[in-house]
């Protein structure tokens, strides 16, 4: 298996888990945040569309830093049926993109204050942390705000398997 | 890079992260819990080191050992003491492993009702994805306790100087 395809693979698998993870949170409740200095819900559930445009944007080579993405919209619904939508086109790209392609350099972040290269792969696998992390922190928001924590590696309070 | 090469990279960037999110927890807030349902600060902080060990262990014998998970110490710099300790440890036997042996697929339990085989590097892989979604978590707890959040990926509302992404 190349990287391209054990990032394919993974990627694949990751998003019915956090559209799960996204549709567990309760209706309603979108400008929940469990601190002052915490982002909102809706805000935090932006963040997997903001990597979907960002990778699109890498793909396509218009990527430009500060990253430019859509404002945070006010509905719930609209967030999911964006994800779910942004997903399947981007999946169209991923699977055209070539190991060549994604070998090729990147302007991103090296550490906190320093730009320089990287490999457009390495630009999707920090994506694809940063969405792990932020669905770990929104699992955590959606208890707080009242609904269930499905499953994500394994079972949940909320979702036992034995 | 091979796919062990790529594996140690990521494992030792998450590890320096996640020991810098445990190290930013006030040390006298173990016991928090955001809600009644949720698992306790030092049991979570508990769970980095002890689901490494699960994986790189399975990985490295064959087979994994759901049960040898020990109750946490009672103090945040035991918890940090036993992560760092692990770790090194661990980092020996993941270099003892060659291509090969990421290829063998060993029994495995991911739902429940469906008993399985994974290959060893994924499991390893999962092991760190599990580790990020865990430390996500800890990072709601963290701030929630009183604490300041670092960059992790980017730099957050406590650390907005870090520069970053999102």
């Amino acid at each position: 298996m190349t990287e391209r395809e054990m990032f394919l693979h993974t990627w694949e698998r990751e998003f019915p888990i956090t559209l799960k993870v996204l549709k567990a949170f309760p209706p309603g409740k979108g400008d929940f945040k469990p601190h002052e200095r915490s982002q909102s819900a809706r805000q935090l559930a932006w963040i997997f569309v903001q990597a979907q445009v960002a990778i699109d944007q890498v793909l396509k080579g218009t990527f430009k830093l500060p990253p430019q993405s859509p404002d945070v919209p006010q509905k719930w619904e609209e967030i999911l049926a964006t994800y779910e939508k942004l997903h399947n086109s981007l999946m169209i790209l991923l699977r055209k993109a070539s190991d060549a392609d994604l070998n090729k350099p990147m302007t991103f972040f090296l550490r906190p204050g320093k730009m320089g290269e990287i490999p457009k792969m390495q630009f999707l696998w920090i994506m694809l942390s940063d969405n792990i992390h932020h669905r770990g922190q929104l699992s955590v928001y959606i208890r707080m705000a009242g609904g269930k924590v499905p499953s994500i590696y394994g079972p949940s309070a909320d979702e036992p398997w034995m | 890079m091979t796919e062990k090469e790529m594996f140690l990279q990521t494992w030792e960037r998450e590890f320096r992260t996640t020991l810098k999110v445990l190290k930013a927890f006030p040390a006298n807030k173990l016991d928090f819990k955001p809600h009644e349902r949720s698992t306790p600060a030092r049991e979570l902080a508990w769970s980095f080191p002890m689901e490494d060990r699960m994986a790189v262990l399975g990985a490295a014998n064959g087979r994994i050992d759901f049960d040898d998970f020990p109750k946490p110490p009672a103090t945040l710099a035991e918890i940090l003491s036993a992560y760092e300790k692990e770790h090194r440890e661990l980092a020996g036997k993941i270099n003892n492993l060659s291509d090969a042996d990421l290829n063998k697929l060993i029994p495995y339990q991911m739902e429940p009702g469906k008993g399985r085989e994974i290959r060893v590097g994924d499991l390893l892989w999962f092991a760190v994805m599990d580790g990020v979604n865990h430390r996500g978590q800890f990072a709601v707890y963290l701030r929630m306790a009183g604490g300041k959040v670092p960059s992790i990926y980017g730099p957050s509302a406590d650390e907005p100087e870090a520069g970053g992404f999102f």
